[in-house]
């Protein structure tokens, strides 16, 4: 028998969705997320090599078919990749930048990564953040820090407007307020049909 | 509320950001042979300005990063936004006129100030 591990914030919450596809609010937990600090002509060649990415521009992010880049600030990146490789990358990364002048620090388990995905998707986040949140202001593989009602989270845009199914944003949110940040996105997202999310167990959250 | 445009971010809403005093004050180097009351100076006393005002900011919500603006702190338009480190920019701006044209020092309650020169020139 294999004992649990690692238990999401989320675990006591259903993905919810509105009706006709116009918004799905799901939680991806475990993914591996390492931030590193440092220069971005010593971190680039780094990270080509490990995870295939190129250093992004200022408020952009870059993919590889496995890993994406997020932009923080001039000398902050942090590194996003599937579930259970943080390990791997660490010491990759690690052997990769010996001796540089970097910081390479395991934050998978600090923060959970929400997925908001269709048309109204856009509309929901409006209601939580000050952000230029329009097609024109906020565009594909763009990043943000700011906060969403109280909660800090960095948001990423995945997939394009045009895209089937409307356009993908992830919201990395620390684990403590990604419970508060789900019923709020749930919750500004009531126009649109979106049932207020019911926890599968314990105590009710009146928001 | 108003908008700044955060040297690294771009422009975000004021509420992301976190405000960090008077720029430009130096630490002092030989703090060893200062006195208590050039200490209370350089922690405490501020100039206060009414109009043009340089002034640190921190966007504490996106890059987290330090920098500096040149503001008019009596109608909280923003003349530049430049790093840390760089020197304030020479800005071409009609000051420290208010929206209400109110003195340049002082609340602004210019009836209490005429009735304090007058009573100072009657005694």
């Amino acid at each position: 028998m294999t004992a649990p591990v690692r238990r999401s914030p989320l675990a006591h919450r259903k993905p919810a969705s509105a009706p006709d596809d116009l918004l799905h609010l799901s939680e991806r937990a475990f993914d591996a997320k390492i931030v590193l600090r440092g220069t971005p002509d010593i971190l680039g060649p780094a990270l080509a090599e490990v995870a295939g990415v190129e250093m992004p521009e200022p408020t952009r992010s870059t993919t590889s078919d496995r890993h994406r880049l997020l932009w923080q600030s001039p000398d902050e990146f942090l590194l996003l990749g599937p579930k259970d490789t943080e390990l791997a990358l660490l010491d990759a990364l690690q052997a990769a930048l010996d001796g540089a002048h970097v910081q390479i620090v395991n934050v998978s388990d600090y923060h959970t990564t929400l997925v908001l995905a269709g048309p109204k998707a856009r509309e929901t986040l409006m209601t939580l953040s000050t952000l230029d949140l329009h097609p024109r202001g906020f565009t594909v593989d763009q990043v943000a820090g700011t906060t969403f009602g109280h909660a800090l989270g960095w948001l990423v845009q995945t997939a394009d407007d045009e895209a089937e199914g409307g356009p993908v944003f992830e919201i990395l949110v620390r684990w403590s307020h990604a419970d508060y940040l789900f019923c709020e996105l749930t919750h500004g997202a009531r126009a649109f049909g979106m049932p207020e999310s019911k926890p599968l167990s314990g105590e009710l959250m009146e928001i | 509320m108003f908008v700044i445009d955060c040297p690294n971010c771009g422009p975000r809403d004021q509420s992301e950001f976190v405000y960090g005093g008077e720029a430009h004050i130096a630490r002092p180097t030989k703090s060893e042979d200062m006195t208590d009351a050039e200490w209370g100076e350089f922690v405490f006393m501020r100039t206060n300005t009414k109009g043009l005002f340089a002034e640190r900011w921190w966007h504490a919500t996106g890059c987290r990063k330090f920098f500096n603006m040149l503001r008019n702190t009596a109608t909280d338009e923003i003349h530049a936004v430049y790093r840390i480190g760089e020197k304030p920019p020479k800005v071409d701006a009609d000051l420290p006129a208010t929206p209400a044209g109110e003195a340049s020092i002082g609340s602004g309650n210019d009836a209490v100030k005429i009735m304090r020169a007058d009573a100072e020139a009657g005694s």
